[in-house]
């Protein structure tokens, strides 16, 4: 493209951070392997061997870069303009962008890159490994680096919580609500895939949500299933929200068109719903997530009525 | 090959032993003998060679912490604040109003006869303006059609002319955090840290650290225009690929080279690095094929940022002006698995260290290293060593560990320290060469380049007087002596390359590297050992003039 003439705001651009070892490059290999077929680049700014699954990567024909290179005084990294130049070379564009970073690099800070043309900023999502986030962030050498990471972030999702009881999740997610208050604090997986899957996020960049966004606590709910779904019959439920469901997001084959996708989005009060392009392969299920505001302890109406709708299995 | 004599008004070997002689004698690129004319006329059949009449002779200078992008930005225009020679040898008065450096720049732009070719400047610094600030409006008065930009010293902040904001479409609409706007909300041209930096995609960036030949060139060309033999270039990306390393041997092994280069392999903290082992095998093999002038097997690894920038990490107190600690490059125990590897192989490791935490992180690293794999004689360096404290020191000593210490901050950036990042207790403490001394710690001193640029007997001179700028002492208990400084700069430097019985003293046998003064070093007090002349060099006897033969 030539400079000088303005480009789309494409390129969805969402940054995955967390110590090393925090979970990064597991949860981007599994929203890769649940977005099979559509276009993701991934940028990996880690140390020693990339663990990103190549053949993953390469069988759906998503791009991997590298972040290379760094400023000669301190180091800090100012390759990523030769990234998103790669990034816009990239034909046909991808429709988003997973940038991990290493595992002491600053998310929010990566995140501004996302503010470039032809990119459109999402979220920082942050993972912390429960069973030693907490300790980490009294470490000697990177305590603070930790903490930084958490409160960049718009998620933080937990990981490894298969490894701990229930309660102790509850208490690091407790935690993270104290280290970092404007986070939303995710740790059921298919919700966390089912919202990266779906573009992470709003185009709004961080700092300029709602306030009520900002302040409250935010639970949120992922419905999965092989469809099609009835069409008239998801415009009926979603068409009746409650006022603490402040997002619903996803992409789901319905009755109407099943080889094609319907990409939904509650964006104010109005749910839209837009063509999401061919259904790249067999196997790829509709998947919703839903985000409502408050400390709610059980399920909402709507998400059990999407499962029935979804003919959910989860 | 026959005897070469070359009498001197005096020679200063760096070697105790015989620390003057009247002249050195050279055959086949190495020092025969040194001492009085007559004594060397014994050594068999000789020529006279009377060039260096007058003239005085240290050996060639070490620069142990430099980058070949030094060299490479002399492509561009420089409009810095102080006088600079070029490595063509040609002196550029400083830029020392705004206006002088449009005048500057417009004398470069008359010079470009193609008029879509960009123009690059560097060098500037906004501290000598203070209360002016060059905008797109002093560049459009050099051209409103050519790409215009200058990179500012800290290479940290651009300013671009209004050509280039329409080409990358750079308006009051650009969301990107770090473009400066005027009252109206319109872009001023100037562009803070890399992610605005990164808007300017219509003219290049002005240097990488991978192989460029231009620039490497030029970088050995600065080296003779400061009486500098052995050069490093501390950690270059491109070591892995054969074309690179074919094109440094091309370049270096070239006769017409005038220094000897010791590459180091950027092993973490910048690029995306390989695998330590991958590069282990590599450097084993590169380093066995090293040549009299190009040598490869050292590794270099960034552990945090500046001290300027706030991102050295520190130890407590911290900064002066609130709680930040900086930041790492690497995750330490990344660095550690990395350290290790690299150790275990044999290979010497230079560590970017600027802040005293980081240090601390690589003396606990080391420690356990050798316990587990002791090794001697590894010679393992903290470079930069700018908040490295005398326990630290003291440590380092029975580590055996050397210390390449960043003595240009005192001068370039010493009254900030004290003011700004560091206050002035510990600004006074910093790049604490004589504690480093006094604790038995091999010392070397360095520029940088192109953080600062690339003079020894600059460099040795900021240690020896700690002078600042404004002309304030920082630190009157660091100094050393003018001696120590250009031991640090000779055969202080050679020992942390491990070329110590090679270059870095003239004794028999060693390589017959040479710098040439005009005058006696040793003579200078601190601050005007860098008004002393450089007139050229030998290298292995082969003999260069500043700016003129060789690259
Ligand atoms: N049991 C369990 N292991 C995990 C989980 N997430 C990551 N891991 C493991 O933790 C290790 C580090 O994960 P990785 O994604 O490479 O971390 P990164 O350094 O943040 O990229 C790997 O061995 C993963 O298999 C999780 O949710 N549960
Ligand atoms: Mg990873
Ligand atoms: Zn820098
Ligand atoms: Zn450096």
């Amino acid at each position: 493209m030539s400079a000088g003439v303005p480009e789309p705001d494409s390129r969805g651009w969402t940054v995955l951070g967390g110590y090393l070892g925090a979970g990064k490059t597991t949860l981007l290999n599994d929203v890769l392997a649940a977005t099979a077929g559509r276009r993701i680049a991934v940028v990996v700014n880690d140390f020693g061997s990339i663990n990103v699954d190549a053949d993953l990567v390469s069988a759906t024909g998503q791009d991997t870069l590298e972040l290379a290179d760094g400023c000669v005084c301190c180091s800090l990294s100012d390759g990523m303009a030769a990234v998103l130049e790669r990034i816009r070379a990239i034909e046909p564009a991808p429709e988003h962008v997973l940038v991990e970073v290493s595992g002491v690099g600053d998310p929010l800070a990566v995140a501004r890159w996302g503010d470039h043309p032809g990119f459109r900023r999402n979220g920082v999502v942050v993972c912390a490994d429960v069973e030693s986030v907490r300790d980490r962030a009294r470490d000697r050498w990177v305590g603070d680096t930790v903490l930084r990471q958490l409160r960049g972030a718009d998620t933080v999702v937990l990981t490894r919580t298969d490894l701990v009881a229930a309660h102790r999740t509850e208490a690091v997610a407790a935690w993270v609500a104290t280290v970092a208050p404007h986070a939303e604090v995710l740790w059921d997986r298919q919700a966390v895939l089912a919202r990266l899957e779906v573009g992470y996020g709003s185009a709004t960049p961080a700092g300029t949500q709602e306030p009520d966004q900002h302040l409250s606590r935010h639970r949120s709910w992922s419905v999965v299933g092989p469809g099609p779904v009835d069409a008239s019959a998801l415009v009926a439920v979603l068409a009746d929200l409650p006022p603490d469901v402040v997002r619903v997001k996803g992409r789901v084959r319905t009755s109407a068109d099943p080889s094609r996708w319907t990409v939904v989005q509650l964006a104010g009060a109005r749910v839209a719903y837009d063509d999401g392009g061919p259904v790249a392969g067999p196997g790829l299920r509709s998947s919703l997530v839903v985000v409502c505001a408050g400390d709610r302890s059980g399920d909402p109406p709507v998400v059990g009525k999407l499962r029935g709708l979804l003919g959910g299995d989860d | 090959m026959p005897l070469v004599i070359y009498p001197a008004a005096l020679v200063r070997t760096m070697d105790p032993a015989r620390p003057t002689a009247e002249a050195v004698a050279v055959q086949d690129g190495r020092v025969r003998a040194v001492g009085t004319v007559q004594e060397l006329e014994g050594y068999g059949e000789h020529r006279l060679d009377d060039r260096y009449t007058g003239r005085v002779l240290l050996p060639g200078f070490v620069e142990a912490h430099a980058h070949t992008m030094g060299g490479a930005l002399w492509r561009h225009t420089y409009v810095g604040y102080d006088e600079r020679m070029s490595p063509d040898g040609r002196r550029w008065p400083g830029c020392r109003t705004l206006e002088s450096v449009v005048d500057r720049l417009r004398e470069a732009e008359r010079a470009l006869t193609d008029p879509e070719e960009p123009l690059l400047a560097w060098g500037l610094d906004p501290i000598h303006f203070p209360g002016e600030r060059l905008d797109r409006r002093h560049l459009d008065a050099v051209s409103v059609t050519r790409p215009i930009v200058v990179v500012h010293q800290s290479f940290h902040v651009s300013t671009v002319s209004s050509a280039v904001l329409r080409a990358d479409a750079i308006t009051a609409e650009t969301r990107v955090e770090g473009v400066v706007r005027d009252a109206d909300g319109e872009p001023t041209g100037e562009l803070l840290e890399p992610v605005a930096m990164g808007l300017v995609r219509s003219v290049p960036t002005i240097g990488r650290m991978g192989f460029d030949r231009g620039g490497l060139l030029a970088f050995g060309a600065d080296a003779r225009n400061h009486g500098i033999t052995t050069i490093v270039d501390l950690g270059n990306t491109d070591l892995m690929d054969d074309e690179a390393v074919a094109g440094f041997r091309e370049v270096v092994d070239d006769a017409r080279f005038p220094a000897r280069l010791s590459v180091f392999h950027m092993g973490g903290g910048l690029a995306q690095a390989v695998a330590a082992e991958v590069a282990t095998e590599r450097l084993l093999s590169l380093r066995a094929s090293s040549s009299d002038k190009l040598r490869f097997g050292h590794v270099k690894l960034v552990l945090d940022g500046s001290i300027q920038g706030y991102t050295a990490r520190l130890q407590p107190p911290g900064y002066l002006p609130d709680d930040r600690v900086g930041i790492w490059l690497i995750p330490p125990p990344v660095f550690a698995e990395m350290f290790t590897t690299f150790h275990r192989a044999g290979l010497t490791v230079h560590v970017h260290c600027n802040g005293d935490e980081a240090t601390e992180l690589f003396l606990d690293t080391v420690e356990a290293a050798l316990a587990a794999h002791p090794r001697w004689d590894h010679r393992h360096t903290v470079t930069h060593s700018q908040l490295t404290t005398p326990a630290q020191y003291r440590r380092m000593a029975t580590l055996g560990m050397c210390a390449n210490v960043f003595a240009n901050h005192l001068w370039y950036w010493g009254d900030e320290h004290r003011d700004l990042t560091l206050g002035p207790d510990r600004a006074s403490r910093m790049n604490a060469a004589a504690t480093a001394l006094r604790s038995g710690v091999p010392l070397s001193l360095h520029s940088d380049s192109p953080v600062t640029p690339m003079d020894a007997l600059a460099t040795a001179s900021y240690a020896a007087s700690r002078r600042t700028r404004s002309g304030a002492v920082l630190g009157e208990h660091e100094r050393i002596t003018v001696p120590q400084a250009l031991h640090a700069m000779t055969l202080g430097a050679a020992y942390m390359l491990k070329m110590d019985h090679e270059v870095g003293s003239l004794e028999a046998g060693k390589l017959a590297d040479l710098a040439v003064l005009a005058e006696d070093p040793f003579e200078c007090d601190p601050d005007s050992l860098r008004e002393v002349q450089v007139v050229g060099t030998m290298v292995g006897g082969e003999p260069f003039t500043v700016g003129r033969d060789g690259a």
